[in-house]
Parts: structure tokens; sequence; C-alpha cells
């Protein structure tokens, strides 16, 4: 263990109190019993149970976990072919050009994306009569496209360090190619999916721009609903529903943590046993 | 792992086919403001006619035109605010024409502020003014009363003259976000034209230099979290929406902050949402029945007496509740007070127009704390 100097602590200590005494003073305020979020009273659960009562909250709430899952899992689809398609040695017309485009959307700004998404779905409509109005729909396909170039860069960042002679053995072996995609690149790609997917669904959870442009009747999400609120004072219960979005996480990420802990060390131990396995079937040799 | 994919993509094949919503056959899409009406206004509406109010909203009027002049929106009944917003978009034909065959609770709405409203210019064939209320200064009466001891908040000089507002300056004071909310007021307090000011790019160089001598004092310009920085005592003094204003009394009673709202003596601004029919609305019979209810006296009382914004239902004033009725500020119900009130009027006319961009230009400059070319707004 190296020791650490006193300024390295210091500056450990700024940054993490960067990072956690904004969501802990969130945290507090959510037991406040004051009717705005901010000024301390005494302690109370009202507001937790407040969040339950409000339906709009919790329609929103739903709408948006809804729009974020759809979005991202269509996301992750594409993205991850499209990450495929973009690092595999066979170059196809348009391949570079489809290398920077992919990336467009996170380099222009959201309100340009939404913006000139709503018009181009205005177009559509008087053209082909569809869609009829914007809604849920439109709202995912905006995530999809603003989310995408997360997912197919982090697939693209693993796919680059890809063996491709595992590939090639499994085809060699007499595999058809779509298994081994299924058996083969998946499985080992299988992390950066998952973290393309989740990163993908927290950018479209958290979207505002986008969506408000986006929406139409019955689609209303919640950063948009928390956005009106300011008008009228935010209250507590906004703090409430974020401590238990925080809660929600934090016990996922917990058991993740253990779980993979847990898995990696069988892993590694199996991966021992074959490859003692592999020295011994040497040595026989 | 492939054990561990499937168990993924069931994963996500569950929570996005669990959470599709059938919607009900019959509905009405309603765009508008947070928090205005209450929800058991709308389950009461369904429970009297089967149609169910889907809610949205919005938090600013930008958002609602941006839907509006998209072609088709989907909604059914938005609130726009009258000045700027109702008058233009109705211009552009966003509003249908409103079959008052269909509405008979329309005869409810005749009153001072409806006749206010007509001569203002506002179209009551397709935009009926819903809610009402002034602008005025929200102030933190605690604080207040610490800087200038037993003195009554009477006009605007509080906040124009620098010698007033640099002792209130450290208490933090916010000014509104559009030039709007505060020409007017400026007019009123250098003598310049009536009270909503005369619409002369030579007068905003005359604002600007009063602005230029204050502007080290405001600490903020914000419309929208008035409620918000009074009551976390952020600033002392804001100016804001009448109904606003209350919210901010209500909830600061409950913290121990007095907060308290003045029209002043000799400038109160009068403001209307309007409710209005898209020209493309889906369910245009809903939207009728819709409104008709939000017009009954009784529904009307209802609405303010939860959220504290005013109906402009005069049968209705009377079923008020008494702390709203009490507070003449918030709630100026006399014939007389409302006659008095100055409602501004839409831009019609090329000068008018740019009068108005000038004036935005320059309240931005104020903003931003640049004053070296309020010379040049002058040709």
């Amino acid at each position: 263990m190296i020791g650490l100097s006193r300024t390295i602590v210091s500056i450990l200590v700024f940054g993490y109190a960067l990072l956690f005494i904004p969501i802990v003073f969130l945290i507090i305020n959510a037991f406040s019993s004051s009717e705005i979020s901010g000024v301390w009273t005494h302690f109370s659960l009202k507001w937790f149970e407040a969040v339950f009562e409000d339906d709009d909250l919790i329609y929103a709430t739903l709408t948006s976990v809804e729009t974020a899952c759809i979005s991202a899992t269509i996301a992750v689809v594409l993205g991850v072919l499209a990450a495929i398609a973009t690092v595999n040695e066979k170059s196809f017309f348009g391949k570079k050009f489809l290398n920077v485009a992919i990336i467009i959307p996170i380099v222009v700004p959201e309100i340009i994306v939404g913006f000139s998404l709503l018009m181009l779905f205005i177009a559509i409509e008087n053209i082909f009569g569809f869609p009829k109005e914007r809604g849920l729909m439109t709202v995912v396909i905006g995530h999809v496209m603003a989310t995408m170039a997360y997912v197919h860069m982090t697939v693209r960042s693993r796919l680059l360090s890809f063996d491709n002679s595992l590939e090639e053995a499994a085809l060699n072996l007499g595999a058809k190619y779509f298994t081994v995609f299924w058996q083969i690149k998946i499985p080992i790609i299988f992390k950066s999916i998952l973290s393309g997917w989740l990163l993908a669904f927290t950018l479209s959870l958290d979207d505002l721009v986008i969506a408000s442009f986006l929406t139409g009747p019955g689609s209303t999400t919640l950063p948009i609903l928390i956005f009106s609120n300011i008008r009228i004072g935010i209250t507590p219960a906004i703090n409430a529903l974020a401590t238990m979005f925080i809660l929600v996480i934090a016990i996922a990420l917990t058991l993740i943590f253990f779980l993979s802990k847990k898995r990696n060390i069988e892993a590694f131990s199996e991966l021992a046993n074959s490859k003692k396995h592999l020295d011994y079937n040497k040595l026989q040799r | 792992m492939s054990r561990n994919i499937v168990i993924f993509c069931t994963f996500l094949a569950m929570l996005t086919f669990l959470t599709f919503r059938k919607s009900p056959r019959e509905i009405v899409n309603v765009y508008g403001w947070y928090g205005i009406i209450d929800r058991e206004i709308f389950d009461e509406f369904e429970k009297k006619t089967g149609i169910k109010v889907i809610y949205d909203v919005y938090d600013n009027n930008d958002t609602l035109e941006a839907k509006l002049l998209a072609t088709n929106s989907g909604y059914d009944v938005v609130f726009p605010s009258f000045i700027p917003y109702a008058a233009r978009q109705c211009d552009m034909g966003a509003y249908s024409r409103l079959d008052e065959n269909l509405i008979p609770n329309i005869e409810n709405i005749k009153g001072c502020v409806t006749d206010k409203y007509k001569e203002a210019g506002g179209k009551i064939e397709h935009l009926i003014p819903i809610f009402w209320g002034t602008v005025g200064l929200a102030y933190d009466a605690d604080v207040f009363e610490k800087v200038f001891p037993q003195k009554k908040i009477d006009s605007y000089d509080i906040l124009f003259e620098p010698e007033k507002i640099s002792l209130l300056s450290k208490y933090g004071i916010s000014f509104p976000e559009e030039y709007i909310d505060i020409f007017p007021q400026m007019g009123v307090f250098l003598s310049i034209g009536n009270g909503l000011g005369t619409r002369q790019i030579s007068d905003i160089v005359k604002y600007m230099k009063q602005f230029k001598k204050i502007r080290k004092y405001i600490k903020k310009f914000s419309s929208n979290t008035a409620i918000n920085d009074l009551i976390s005592g952020e600033v002392c003094i804001a100016i804001c929406a009448s109904d606003n204003a209350w919210r901010a009394h209500v909830a600061g009673m409950k913290v121990g902050k007095n907060i308290k709202y003045t029209t002043t003596k000799d400038f109160g601004i009068l403001w209307t949402d309007c409710v209005g029919i898209p020209e493309k609305a889906p369910h245009k019979k809903n939207a009728y029945k819709f409104l008709n209810y939000l017009l009954d006296p009784k529904i009307a009382a209802k609405i303010t007496n939860c959220s504290g914004i005013l109906v402009n239902v005069p049968s209705a004033f009377k079923m008020f509740k008494k702390e709203l009725t009490d507070d003449d500020q918030i709630c100026p119900l006399e014939k007389e007070k409302i006659f008095r009130l100055m409602i501004g009027t839409p831009s019609v006319t090329p000068e008018d127009r740019n009068y108005e961009r000038a004036a935005t230009r320059a309240w931005s400059k104020t903003r931003m704390n640049e004053f070296s070319h309020v010379e040049d707004i002058e040709e």
C-alpha cells in the first residue's frame, strides 16, 4: 500500500464531498415536514406517503421508466448491430460515414435533436398521416436516437479488443455463424451490452429537453412534471421520490457487487482448474 | 452465460410489456399548468360523464405554443395566458371557434374581468378568460419591518429608488425574467404615459437609465421560482402573480414566514389565463363538456379554494373561502377594484412589434448588466 500524502487525501475528500453532499442534503430534506423543499422544520415521513397518494407523480414515474426501458432496449439492439458492423474488418459502402454519423447525436445539442425530430414528425404526418399525434412512441424514437450512440461506443470499445480467433475456432469446428454470434460473441461482450443498456436507460430517464418537444397527451415524463412543479414551489415529495430512487439503486448496486464478486471467484477457480487440466494434458502427451 | 441472457431478455420483455396501459375509450386531453386544477375535480367529472381527463403539464407558455403551432398537438383543452401568447396564437388560427350552444355556462363569466378582457382585444368566441389575478409585490413582511419600521409598501419606489433598494439588497431582490412584468411599473414610477406606459422606443432609454442605477442591488432575475425563493429566504421581495403569492403565503405560514402581497396603491395590473379548444382537437365533443363543467359556479369555486387561483365566474365569488377573501390585495373582488386594474393589450401594429423587440433586447442587456449601448436603442 502506498502512503497517501496529505494533499492527495484532501483532494480525495473534496471530490467525494462534491459528489455526495448534494445527495445527502436532498435526502435530509425529504424528511422535513415543510411545504417547500429546502426549508427544514421538523422530522416527518408525510412526504413519503404523499408520493404514493399523488397519482400524477406515480403516473409520470411509470411513464418515464416505461419510456426508458423500451428506448434502452431498442437502442441496445441497434447500437450493438452498428458496433459489430463498424468494427468488422469487411469494408462496405459508407462505412466511414456510418462511423461518424452514429456519433453525431452526442455532439449535436439535445435541443436541436428534439426540435428537428419534431419538425420531421410533422412533415411525415403531413405526407403519410402517421404518426397521428405525438406520444410515448415519438419520445421513444427521440431517446433511441440520442442514446444509441452511447451504446455503440461502449460496445465498440469492447469489440475492438475482441479476439477474433475465438470466432474463427468455433467456425472451424463447424458452428454456424448464427450460433457463433449467440454462443460466443454475445456472451463475451455481454458486460458491455449490459452497461450500454444501463447507460441508455439512465440517459433516457434523465432527459427533459427532447421529451418536452416530443410528448403528447398522456405521456408527461417525470422530469417534465418536476420542472413544471417549479412554478408553484417544489415540495419535499420530489425529494422523497428521489430518496426512494437512490435507495433502489443503492440496493441494486450492492447486490450486483456481491453477486459479481462471488461469480468472479467462481470463474477464477474454474479458469485455474481448466488451466491445470490443460497443463496436465500437455504433460501427458 | 446463455441462461443469463435469457433471464435478462425475459426481464426486459416483462418490463416493457407489463407497463403498457390500456387507454379508456372516452377521454379528454387537457394541457395546463401544474397544480392549478385539483385531481378531485377531474375525478368528479369522470364520475358525472364517464369521460376520463388526461392532464398533462407544461412549465411555460412557450412549450405550449410550440406544441400548438406544430399542427396536430393532440390536446383538446389548453390554458394559454392572454398576453402576449393567446392573443397571437388566436390570430394564427390555433383555436377553433367555440359553439356557445354547447357551453350554456358561458353566461356565468359575464362581469368586470370579461369586460376588461374584451376591451383589451380578447376574442371571447375563441378563448374564454377563465382565470385571473394581479401582478404585484410579494415580500417578507418581517424583513420589511426590520428595514423600514412602521412603513407600508404602497408603491414601487422601494425597488426603483437607489437609496431604498440598497437597504433591502442584502436580503435579496428578485426581478422578473420578462420586460413585460416590469416596464409598466417603471413607466408609472417615472410618470411616463398612462398606466401601461407608452409604446415609444425613446422611453426605453429612460427606463434603462433608471435600471442602470439599481442593477447592482438585484440578486436574480426569475419569474418561476418566486415561491421557493421567498420561503427559503433567498430573496425578501419578488414581483409575482397573485396566485403564486397566495401559495407562498400559505406555505410560508407553516414554516414561520410572513409573506405578504400588495398591488401597491398606484399600480395594479390584471392578467388573465384563457381556456380554449385547439383547431384540430381530436375529442371536441368531450372538450365542450369539460369546458362547461369548469364554468359551473360550484366547480369554479372549488378550483379557487383548492389552489388559490381566482376563477372568472362572478357567481362563484361568494363561495370562495374566507382566508382568501379576507386578503383584499390577493382577492380584489369588488367591482371598483377590478375596474381600476390595468390590462395589457396585444401588439398589433408593426410599430408595436418593433417596440416589443427593442424592449426585449434592452431588458436582456439589463439582466446581463450591460449598459454601454443604452444610447444605441434610440435609433
